[in-house]
C-alpha cells in the first residue's frame, strides 16, 4: 500500500466530533461548522491541504485516513469546490431519544481490551442511561 | 520556432523551492513526457505561453512578480503550483504574504499538493496544454 502524499479521505460513521484535526492542522484544511443543532458540516479542503498526515496521526477513531489517491490538479473554477465535504450527524438514544455522539467500535477498541456484545450495547446508549444502567446492574 | 511548440516559463514567488525541485528534477526527466507534450522550457518572459508560479506571494518578491508579469505576453495560459499561490497553504494569513496569486493574475489552473507529486503536475500541464491549443485555435 502506497499512503504516500495520497489525498485525506473521512468516514463519517466513525467521527466522533472531538475537531482535534482542525487543531492541529497546519494549514487549516478542515473546517467543522455547526449548521443546525446536532449537525455539523465537516469539509476538507484539498486546495490547501499538505497532505502532511497530522490529522490522521492524531484522529482517535480512525476516521481520517490518508487514500492511495494523489492530489488532483483542478481548472481556476473549481478552486473552492474541489471538497470532500461530510455531514456528521448525531445518533438518538434508543432508551430516553436524547441526541448522542455515536461512539464508534474504533474508540471502544482503544479504552476496553475486549469489545464484549454487553459493553457495546451499553455504549449505544446516552451517558445519563448508560450510568443509570450501570447503577441499576451494581446496586440493585 | 515550430508550429506547435508551447514555452513555459516559471516564477519563484518565495517558494520554499520544494515545487521547483519537482518541476525541474523530475518533470523535465524523460519518462514523464515533457517533450511529448511540445513543451520547451524557457527563461524569457515574453516567449512564454504557459506561466508557472510556484511559491505563496511574499511581500519581498511581490514587486518582482508585478514586474515580471508585465512583460509576460497577454495571451498565456497561468497555472498555480502548489498549494502556495492557489490559497496561501500553511503561510495563508501571514503578515508577509501578499497571495493567493489570483489576486494579480487569472488563474486557469490550479494543481494542489505540497508539494505535487510528478503525475499530478503532469495531470496539470496536459490541461494546461490543451487551454493554451484552445486559445490559439480560437
Amino acid at each position: 500500500m502506497n499512503a504516500y502524499k495520497g489525498k485525506i479521505t473521512f468516514d463519517k460513521e466513525q467521527c466522533v466530533l472531538c475537531q482535534t484535526c482542525a487543531f492541529v492542522c497546519p494549514a487549516g484544511a478542515i473546517n467543522i461548522t455547526c449548521v443546525e443543532p446536532q449537525r455539523y458540516d465537516f469539509i476538507i479542503w484539498h486546495n490547501t491541504c499538505t497532505v502532511c498526515g497530522n490529522c490522521t496521526y492524531f484522529c482517535p477513531t480512525g476516521a481520517i485516513t490518508l487514500s492511495n489517491t494523489l492530489a488532483e490538479a483542478t481548472p481556476q473554477s473549481e478552486k473552492y469546490t474541489s471538497i470532500t465535504a461530510n455531514m456528521v450527524e448525531y445518533s438518538e438514544c434508543p432508551n430516553c431519544h436524547e441526541p448522542m455522539i455515536n461512539v464508534p467500535l474504533t474508540m471502544l477498541k482503544r479504552g476496553f481490551k475486549n469489545v464484549s456484545q454487553p459493553i457495546t450495547a451499553l455504549f449505544k446508549l446516552c451517558p445519563k442511561c448508560r450510568r443509570e444502567h450501570t447503577f441499576k446492574q451494581r446496586v440493585l | 520556432m515550430i508550429d506547435n511548440n508551447i514555452n513555459v516559463y516559471r516564477i519563484n514567488t518565495g517558494s520554499c523551492n520544494g515545487c521547483d525541485v519537482e518541476l525541474l528534477a523530475s518533470i523535465l526527466v524523460p519518462k514523464f513526457g515533457f517533450d511529448t507534450l511540445h513543451c520547451t522550457y524557457t527563461n524569457t518572459p515574453e516567449e512564454a505561453n504557459i506561466v508557472i508560479v510556484t511559491g505563496s506571494i511574499t511581500t519581498r518578491s511581490k514587486p518582482f512578480l508585478e514586474a515580471t508579469l508585465k512583460r509576460l505576453p497577454d495571451e498565456k495560459v497561468v497555472v498555480a503550483m502548489g498549494i502556495c499561490p492557489i490559497t496561501g497553504g500553511v503561510f495563508r494569513d501571514s503578515y508577509s504574504i501578499e497571495g493567493p496569486l489570483d489576486r494579480f493574475v487569472n488563474v486557469d489552473v490550479n494543481i494542489a499538493g505540497c508539494p505535487p507529486s510528478p503525475q499530478t503536475i503532469v495531470d496539470g500541464l496536459i490541461k494546461a496544454c490543451a487551454l493554451w491549443k484552445e486559445k490559439v485555435s480560437a
